[in-house]
């Protein structure tokens, strides 16, 4: 079984996501100074903003399996491009939660229509949410691989399709002025930003491989016992 | 290419034939459309209805839902009758299927728009050409994605249900564009948005219906 | 501590929780994975143990 060496990036990245991230946290709380205009609410940057791209790659590395699922019709792309789909959803959830409560505490309201990142991730959790749906509607197979490879892929060109639309949407709804989010970081708030997005990206792959180890041992339990049962 | 074309449009004519002869989906969707619009009257307070705005919203959620109850129809006659396993390993390209499929559905909508389009006018406000435009527009759209997505939903064990959660976010854009140009003082950059979003979805469409046909 | 220190804390705590609640349902798969491994070992087992059992002999006709 070659699971073991597949399974050797796992500790090496959760490690580094433990530190990474306790390292960004910290100095997020004691290192870094003040934003000028929003204060220490701000800081909340420093995760929520690392999530988000991090949720964005695990969608873009799914639509990746998905293609050479399609490309090279190995079903071993099917639990890949599955289980990157799940660790976006979890980081896009991590999102849209952190975006609220930063909305809750700058504008005292939960949620924001003029959000553009935050209805981005709206729309996206809806459509991988169906992503789910399906998967459990279809029986197992290379039909179902397929078919969700071809809807992850679809997914990956509805972001840019739907963060277009979004854009255009705010001239006719009620566009609401709000400062603009993106700090001009001073040096010091860029490496912790830069600390916490590793962080970020390394828990998602530890995340993903041990998921991963884990469906696929699921799939070969399986098989195992229907050979010996 | 023309042997593409022709088996196209074999499949566009048996589709558009079986539903004269039928009647089965173009007049549900004509009646749930003018229903729709009727409902959406009583869901406003007074003020909101008179307002401009509010109403294109109200058309485009018509259209969609519209479009969505004849797509969920729309391969359940060769799944009824194991078609799809012939079409499949017919000689004909398996995108041929959803390019016919998709012209079906674009037919049937224009019948529906053809009636939506004139009780919008009167139950709301007028309509103007450019939203027009944008309704004829999104039809190539809606039937791109909903074609391929209904052909998914077919092969699922919930199919009239799975359709809808998988349609519903990808039309989001269409409703942004459509209502956009409706409303807006420019509607070029909406309705160039429109057309943006058919020829990406339908060429990914194109591309991807045989993946998800083959068994 | 401010309102908006309270806020900042709590995001931070919320990514946490999520994480540990992933680590304790995964936990739980764990051990299921586990117990399916010993129940199929020991199917594995037992039918190296024993020979096939004879088939009834059924009268016919």
């Amino acid at each position: 079984m070659s699971t073991s060496l597949r399974n050797r990036p796992g500790p090496a990245l959760a490690v580094a996501a433990a530190v990474l991230l306790v390292g960004a946290i910290a100095l997020a709380f004691y290192w870094v100074p003040d934003d000028a205009d929003q204060g220490f609410s701000q800081r909340i940057f420093y995760i929520h903003v690392p999530l988000a791209i991090t949720a964005y790659a695990c969608f873009f590395w799914a639509a990746w399996k998905a293609l050479r699922l399609l490309w090279k019709a190995d079903e071993r792309y099917d639990l890949e491009s599955y289980t990157a789909v799940h660790m976006g959803v979890m980081f896009g959830i991590l999102t849209l939660v952190t975006g609220s409560i930063w909305a809750r505490i700058s504008w005292g309201v939960w949620w924001s229509w003029s959000e553009r990142q935050l209805v981005l991730f709206l729309v996206l959790f809806l459509f991988y949410s169906a992503y789910f749906m399906l998967r459990y509607s279809v029986d197992p197979g290379p039909r179902r691989a397929r078919m969700s490879a071809v809807y992850a892929l679809f997914g990956v060109v509805l972001i840019p399709v739907s963060f277009l639309a979004i854009r255009l949407a705010e001239d006719f709804i009620h566009p609401v002025v709000f400062t603009q989010r993106g700090p001009q970081m001073a040096g010091s708030m860029f490496v912790v930003f830069c600390l916490s997005f590793a962080g970020c990206l390394a828990l998602a792959g530890a995340l993903y491989q041990t998921e991963l180890a884990g469906k696929r041992l699921d799939v070969r339990l399986r098989e195992l016992r229907r050979a010996l049962a | 290419m023309t042997s593409y074309l022709s088996d196209v449009a074999v499949l566009a004519r048996k589709d558009l034939l079986l539903e004269l002869r039928s009647r089965d989906t173009v007049p549900a969707m004509l009646l749930f459309v003018v229903s729709a619009l009727v409902v959406f009257h009583f869901a406003l307070p007074s003020e909101t209805a008179e307002s401009d705005l509010a109403a294109s919203g109200l058309l485009w959620v018509a259209i969609l839902f519209t479009a969505l109850l004849g797509l969920t129809r729309a391969f359940v006659a060769e799944r009824e009758q194991g078609l799809i396993d012939a079409l499949v390993l017919a000689p004909c390209d398996r995108s041929a299927i959803w390019l016919a499929k998709t012209v079906s559905v674009v037919c049937f909508l224009l019948v529906a728009e053809a009636f939506a389009l004139p009780a919008f006018a009167l139950f709301f406000s007028p309509v103007d050409g450019v939203t027009v435009a944008a309704v004829l527009l999104s039809n190539l759209g809606i039937a791109a994605v909903g074609s391929l997505l209904s052909a998914i939903a077919a092969a699922s064990r919930t199919r009239e249900l799975l359709l809808p959660l998988l349609f519903l976010p990808l039309a989001i854009p269409i409703v942004v564009g459509g209502v956009g140009a409706s409303v807006a003082e420019e509607p070029g950059r909406f309705l160039g948005f429109l057309g943006l979003y058919d020829g990406i979805f339908a060429i990914i469409s194109w591309a991807s219906f045989e993946y998800v046909v083959t068994e | 501590m401010t309102t908006a220190e309270t806020y900042v804390t709590a995001v931070y705590l919320v990514v946490l929780a999520v994480v540990l609640l992933y680590v304790v349902i995964y936990a739980f798969k764990m051990s299921r994975l586990e117990r399916e491994v010993r129940e199929l070992a020991e199917l594995a087992a037992a039918r190296r143990r024993e020979p096939e059992p004879e088939p009834e002999q059924a009268p016919v006709g």
